[in-house]
């Protein structure tokens, strides 16, 4: 049932990013997320649908890369598959696993639409006063 | 045309830096902090309550009870002898986040206290992506339940650095068996430490004091069960 307490910060988030940089609207949201996260993709989806409703991102495409869970072995010192959620190494059967991804909940990329008045200099001052 | 922006930003963003803020003032104070965690109805209230009415002579424990609706569990264990019980309600939310627990801790007088409990709303799924500036998640798990429940709910299990094991004195009543939910919590997560008690009988419970007293005497790193020995 996070999904919804998820969306909403994803929806903070992406609309903060949008407005420095003077958008008038989020058209794509690219989301990297990891399969420990135990997030589910269509609860995921239908709270971003109802809380945009009326934000800029409200028709944005919603892309989610499902990152698996890779492990490194410090036994063997390599990585390992994660299968099933085992953090058991399947050469030596050690338990000694660090995780290397699986975990991520990521706002990867958003894709803006501007306002044509905004001319591109003054987008690229926007940028680089909030980057400075 | 649209533009696209890398942004990489961690949708948690906010939560981790209250956290972190959170971990920073507890650490300057010497104080040791857990995040108790369990599906509802595994026995966080009864161990609170046990560990509340053994040690809070000894030892100043602060509680912070989550819970979705009523505050019934925080009057339970200031009835317990909690001196420092403080409820959040979250009126729905499955799961406490750090701002929540930084809203709390301004309530509280920090400076007699050597431990704090945050006890989760019963749910291992959600409150495994928050994390509340703990230095440890406690994870819960009764013998009245499945022993494949760290496989069902894998995250909490991988992310928590203890399991305790309770009504162990109803082992034998039901299907579960010790040995399987140890080697399946174990396949999750190697480093597990892990107690075994009942919060009725009171067997095991002098072990779990036993690393609270250890806990809360020292300044345990982040992540890390191993009590410091000064």
């Amino acid at each position: 049932m996070h999904e919804l307490s998820i969306a909403d910060s994803i929806i903070k988030t992406a609309t903060a990013e949008a407005t420095k940089r003077r958008a008038t609207e989020i058209s794509a949201v690219g989301l990297r997320i990891g399969q420990l996260t135990d997030i589910v993709e269509d609860s995921l989806r239908f709270g971003l649908e109802v809380l945009s409703k009326g934000t800029m991102m409200e028709k944005a495409e919603i892309e989610i890369e499902s990152i698996p869970p890779i492990g490194y072995c410090e036994t063997c010192a390599r990585n390992i598959e994660i299968r099933k959620f085992f953090f058991v190494c399947p050469e030596c059967n050690g338990r000694q696993i660090k995780l290397i991804s699986g975990n991520e909940l990521d706002i990867a990329y958003i894709e803006l639409e501007t306002d044509d008045k905004v001319s591109t200099e003054e987008k690229q001052n926007t940028t680089d006063s909030t980057d400075a | 045309m649209p533009e696209r922006i890398e942004i990489e930003k961690k949708v948690l963003s906010e939560n981790d830096r209250t956290a972190a803020t959170i971990r920073a003032n507890l650490k300057k104070r010497g104080i040791a902090s857990i995040n108790l965690v369990s599906s509802p109805g595994s026995g966080k209230t009864s161990l609170l309550e046990r560990s509340l009415t053994t040690l809070n002579k000894e030892l100043s424990i602060a509680v912070i009870a989550g819970d979705v609706q009523t505050d019934n569990d925080a009057r339970r264990l200031e009835a317990a002898g909690g001196t420092i019980v403080r409820p959040i309600v979250t009126g729905g939310a499955c799961h406490l986040d750090a701002r929540m627990v930084a809203k709390s801790l301004e309530s509280i007088d920090l400076d007699p206290v050597k431990l704090l409990v945050i006890e989760n709303v019963g749910n291992l799924v959600c409150p495994s992506s928050y994390d509340l500036g703990e230095d440890m998640k406690v994870v819960l798990i009764s013998t009245t339940e499945g022993d494949d429940k760290p496989l069902k709910y894998p995250a909490m299990f991988r992310k928590a650095s203890v399991m305790v094991v309770n009504k162990i004195d109803l082992l034998g009543s039901s299907d579960f068996m010790l040995s399987r939910v140890k080697e399946n919590a174990l396949n999750i997560n190697g480093a597990l430490k892990i107690f075994e008690l009942s919060c009725r009988s009171g067997e095991g419970l002098n072990t779990w004091y036993s690393w609270l007293r250890e806990l809360a005497g020292t300044r345990p790193q982040t992540k890390s069960t191993k009590p410091i020995l000064i």
